[in-house]
């Protein structure tokens, strides 16, 4: 069965993003809570000072947080990635993020023919003033995209147009790596699991975007300051034998995302 | 507070260009507002007497220069309207349609023109406070470019009623579920857009008011110069199709008491292109 309808994959084209309303059930959010508080929790306690920086980031692919693990290939997640960009696509990364405040106007794609999507689970009730995700709609196909780069976008003078995807725990935003985004008057804990898909590349162009993609994660992650590796062992070795995901795998090898000291 | 030169910063030309539109900030001042609504009473009423009440019309519109509504009249003259307007769409531009709309429901997604060799933009005024839930005009951000302008109408958004939207029937979802920015304003507050920019207002209610002021970009190509051709020979049944009441230029704005010259260049160009002779048609 199709994750999305006809009209939804038509409105996530034309305007770079959709969310989809209670996707997980309350059962579901609370073991979502329980992994990342125990995460979270592990994490601040080895670190010598018990903090975390304003923008953290951890991977949700180990054995300590088994649901999210596998969010990756959950159908309401992989299948719906599926759909919007082609059966070959890749889960790249599985995260959990803890942020403090704003973030400002930006995409998340890193060379002009690299393209992905991103699913965010925002694990608290969110609206305009608060953090939520913030998207100005179209803004991820050309010319639109560029111009955006050109305009300064806080100025006093003018206002940014952007639409607001208020959210609830359960909900999904999904939005395609080109699409401007931003949150403003977030909290000092604003916490959300994303899970990445890049785009099987079909021409020379998103090949060597794709290798480009490469080097900018590793920059990202290490500008993050994310914890551990994005690759766990544990789900690498793929205990339960799915194809699908050692179909990710051997993709995240042959492109060099996973180094053969982690394989 | 009212600023005392009205030109637009490169930064709101840019803003404009990128985005469709621009909105500008207490314009206009209270008392000013309240002159143009006692105006807009005034005349609305005198219409209404003279419009058949079962006569099923999409809104109540009718052109502003005329001398019943002097002050109304008198706002393309002022350069918080025309400057702008000026600096958007070229020095030679000329206002062709100026009115005053009282609508009585939703606008449903729409662009006002889907022809891009013609260049027009809206000056929109809302006579009362206006929010998401009521009435407010949303605007889709650089939907007067392609691919976004074309594409919204492959996808079948348009409708100025909700359920004349294909997109929408089909999805399950309304007017108000569709991204965009939402212009919650004052009187007094001006938004300008591009005619091709999507546009929309939902939870509308009776007399729901605006005053409205275009510019059209004075055509040079071999297809604007057509295009503007159609323009002027489509114009008189336009004006019936929208309902509008009245002349567009009446005799007393095109006598010019005070010969502006700006006004006169505007009537020599509406002349010449023969827009003042199909009002009559």
């Amino acid at each position: 069965m199709s994750m999305l309808t006809e009209q939804q994959i038509t409105f996530f084209n034309t305007f770079g993003f959709i969310i989809l309303r209670k996707v997980f059930s309350d059962e579901e959010l609370a073991i979502m809570d329980d992994e990342f508080e125990t995460s979270l929790k592990t994490i601040q306690g080895e670190r010598p000072d018990n903090e975390v920086p304003k923008h953290f980031n951890w991977s949700n692919l180990g054995p300590e947080t088994p649901f999210l693990s596998l969010l990756p290939e959950d159908p309401r997640i992989c299948e719906t990635a599926e759909q919007l960009f082609g059966e070959h696509v890749i889960a790249v990364s599985s995260n959990s993020n803890r942020r403090v405040g704003n973030t400002h106007w930006h995409t998340d794609q890193s060379h002009p023919h690299s393209y992905g999507l991103k699913f965010a689970a925002y694990l608290q009730p969110l609206n305009s003033d608060n953090g939520a995700f913030r998207v100005i709609p179209g803004s991820h196909k050309q010319p639109f995209n560029d111009k955006l780069k050109h305009i300064e976008m806080h100025s006093s003078e003018i206002t940014v147009p952007y639409y607001s995807c208020d959210s609830a725990p359960g909900d999904i935003v999904i939005f395609n790596f080109a699409t401007w985004h931003s949150s403003f008057g977030g909290s000092t804990n604003r916490r959300m699991c994303t899970i990445d898909f890049y785009k099987n590349p079909e021409t020379p162009e998103e090949v060597e975007g794709t290798y480009d993609q490469v080097i900018v994660d590793e920059k990202v992650y290490a500008k993050l300051r994310a914890y551990g590796s994005g690759f766990h062992p544990h789900w690498l070795a793929n205990p339960q034998n799915s194809p699908r995901r050692q179909r990710w795998i051997d993709w995240l090898r042959k492109y060099g995302f996973v180094k053969s000291e982690e394989a | 507070m009212i600023q005392d030169n009205y030109s637009l910063t490169e930064e709101q030309i840019k803003h404009f260009e990128v985005f469709g539109f621009l909105v500008r900030r207490n314009v206009f001042t209270t008392d000013e507002v309240a002159k143009m609504n006692e105006e807009f009473d005034s005349r609305r009423a005198v219409l209404l007497e003279g419009t058949d009440p079962e006569e099923k019309r999409f809104f109540d519109n009718w052109p502003n220069r005329n001398p019943e509504t002097p002050f109304i009249s008198s706002l393309l003259d002022d350069p918080r309207i025309y400057q702008h307007s000026e600096q958007l769409v070229g020095e030679d531009s000329v206002p062709v349609h100026s009115n005053a709309n009282s609508y009585s429901q939703d606008s449903g997604w729409h662009p006002d023109r889907t022809d891009h060799n013609i260049c027009t933009i809206k000056n929109v005024m809302y006579l009362q406070p206006t929010t998401a839930d009521r009435g407010a005009l949303r605007v889709i951000p650089s939907s007067h470019k392609n691919p976004l302008h074309k594409d919204l109408l492959r996808i079948g958004l348009r409708g100025f009623k909700e359920n004349d939207s294909q997109f929408l029937k089909k999805s399950g979802l309304c007017g108000a579920d569709i991204p965009c920015y939402i212009f919650e304003s004052n009187p007094g507050d001006i938004i300008t857009f591009y005619e091709w920019t999507w546009h929309a207002a939902f939870g509308g209610y009776k007399d729901r008011r605006t005053c409205t002021f275009n510019f059209y970009r004075n055509p040079k190509e071999t297809d604007e110069i057509a295009a503007m051709q159609l323009e002027v020979k489509n114009y008189a049944e336009e004006t019936r199709t929208l309902g509008t009441v009245g002349l567009q230029f009446h005799p007393t704005w095109l006598e010019n008491p005070d010969h502006y010259p700006r006004r006169e260049r505007w009537i020599n160009w509406l002349k010449e292109w023969g827009f003042i002779q199909a009002q009559y048609k």
